[in-house]
């Protein structure tokens, strides 16, 4: 039991209509870890956490939780805590009556709803109804409710969304707490940047499928420095880098983009004699990463 | 399964429509005694009679079933649905326990509406200089009632279960128990006296014991059948 993974994702696939949503999915989620799930919006993320939770059967495959169905848990709310969408209460429902029906469907005692709600900073506001909170505020109360059971497990889905950068890095900071215990979170996101600083792994999926499962400072590292060069001499200079095996390409009539430092190009255009113009170290953004893993620019360019 | 039951009640008590509906049917109930055609002499004739007792049972019914409807598709319409099921994730355990809050609810709303009736229905009868005759249909029909709004209640969840979609389950509902049932009826002849609405009112304003059980009979079947169907209805994906 100890060491098998809470959250275990076997070959899911569902589609709505002609649409295959998530395909032949498969992978595992380990204790005491934050795992991000990042892809494009509507690369099947909440269709994979809404299996995950029973919400929506799987035409193939399955999520199993704890080495179950997530409706065969014996104390479901105990077990995970989940986070859907944002806006998913009631508007004429204050915060802390919304936290009462949980949590009295799930036998919690009524001291865990001011606990959550301190954690998460909503004391105040726990009175009144939601339909006046901010997103934000939704935010915290929808992850006040996912902590109500004390959960081993947390499934979020975009909690960042909505958030301040003061509410971003303290979610960053308590997810991270939370998994060093010994949990497990799982955490969607379509922001790598947002990944590479709360997640330690991440599984990255794109139209429904598993891109790459990998810790998450390997996606980062590939975010390496280039330099654009300008020269008069853009063929030749690409040629001298071709025999040295650096990676290059051209990016206008007298421009280069080459995968090396400053230094190295510096050095190389000196020793043959070919003028540079201009010399300008590049840091590839993790967008272009996304992107290149993903391929999200081909739809939305 | 109490603590489920408790939750169920708790929603329902946490936001203001439930007590909206109980001030309608009260007020529902007191617009039906003040009924021009009720006056001295009308409360010499058998409580089961009385128009305003047929006003009050035709007017509860409604809001007792958009009552029913209501406890399901707000949960739809909102989303709260997911937080709900991620919670208590076998689904007829969640229906069963909806169903008995339901089912108590439309009872209180209908056993208000009747002690509303009957209390402004005392009160008109002694500036006329008559009393109201609490006979043995009285109580009859307080019973009937009350198991009416359990059976409407459920009902109105079946059908939200079922529809999930809030408008069009509404709406549905009240065409059907506005009018619809009427022209079915027409044409079904004999058999319109088994159809939901005509049991409903047959068990709140029975003549007989015995036309009552039949009308309980028949509307608590009708409950049974929503109820067994939303079980399956459930089961659908969640989005």
């Amino acid at each position: 039991m100890a060491s098998e993974n809470p959250i275990e994702v076997r070959g899911l696939t569902k589609s709505f209509g002609d649409v295959l949503a998530v395909d032949d999915l498969t992978f595992d989620i380990p204790p005491g870890k934050v795992t991000g799930f990042l892809g494009p919006n509507g690369a099947g993320k909440s269709t994979t956490l809404r299996m995950i939770l029973g919400l929506l059967r799987p035409q193939r495959g399955a999520a199993l939780v704890l080495g179950k169905p997530f409706a065969d848990l014996s104390a479901p709310a105990r077990t995970v805590g989940a986070l859907l969408e944002v806006d998913q209460f009631h508007p004429g429902r204050s915060g802390r009556n919304h936290l009462r029906v949980l949590a009295t469907a799930a036998g919690i005692p009524a001291h865990r709803i001011d606990e959550v709600l301190e954690t998460v900073e909503l004391t105040a506001a726990a009175g009144r109804k939601v339909g006046g909170y901010s997103l934000g505020m939704k935010q915290r109360l929808g992850l006040a409710a996912a902590l109500l059971g004390d959960p081993r497990i947390l499934v979020l889905d975009e909690p960042a969304n909505g958030l301040d950068p003061a509410g971003i890095r303290w979610l960053r900071n308590f997810l991270k707490t939370f998994a060093s215990g010994g949990r497990a979170v799982f955490v969607s996101s379509h922001q790598l940047a947002q990944m590479a600083e709360m997640a330690d792994d991440v599984v990255v999926v794109d139209k429904g499928r598993l891109v790459t499962h990998s810790p998450v400072d390997d996606l980062v590292g590939r975010a390496s420095v280039t330099v654009r060069v300008v020269t008069p001499q853009p063929d030749r200079l690409g040629e001298l880098l071709t025999e040295r095996g650096i990676d290059h390409e051209r990016m206008s009539a007298d421009a280069l983009r080459v995968a090396a430092d400053g230094v190295v190009v510096g050095t190389l255009a000196a020793a043959e004699s070919i003028p540079l113009f201009g010399l300008a170290e590049e840091q590839r953004a993790l967008e272009d990463v996304f992107f290149e893993l993903t391929g999200a620019h081909e739809r939305s360019g | 399964m109490r603590d489920l039951i408790a939750s169920e009640l708790r929603k329902l008590t946490t936001t203001r429509l439930v007590y909206l509906l109980f001030a309608g049917v009260a007020a529902l109930a007191v617009i039906s005694v003040l009924d021009p055609g009720t006056g001295a002499s009308t409360f010499e004739r058998p409580f089961h009679e009385q128009t305003f007792l047929f006003f009050t049972s035709l007017l509860t019914r409604v809001v007792v079933l958009v009552m029913g409807i209501r406890a399901i598709t707000d949960e739809f319409r909102h989303g709260t649905i997911s937080s709900a099921l991620v919670v208590t994730p076998r689904r007829g355990r969640l229906l069963a326990a909806k169903a008995v809050a339901v089912a108590l609810t439309g009872a209180a709303l209908a056993v208000t509406a009747w002690a509303v009736m009957a209390g402004a229905a005392s009160v008109v009868a002694a500036t006329e200089g008559a009393t109201l005759r609490l006979d043995a249909g009285a109580w009859r029909s307080l019973g009937g009632t009350t198991l009416a709004g359990v059976a409407w209640g459920v009902i109105g969840l079946g059908i939200g279960a079922i529809v999930r979609s809030q408008i069009v389950a509404i709406v549905g509902g009240l065409v059907w128990l506005m009018g619809l049932e009427d022209a079915v009826r027409g044409w079904l002849g004999d058999l319109g006296t088994y159809l939901p609405g005509q049991s409903g009112l047959a068990l709140a304003i029975a003549p007989s014991d015995r036309a009552a059980a039949l009308g309980a009979a028949t509307l608590t079947a009708y409950a049974v059948v929503a109820w067994v169907a939303a079980t399956y209805a459930m089961r659908r994906d969640v989005t």
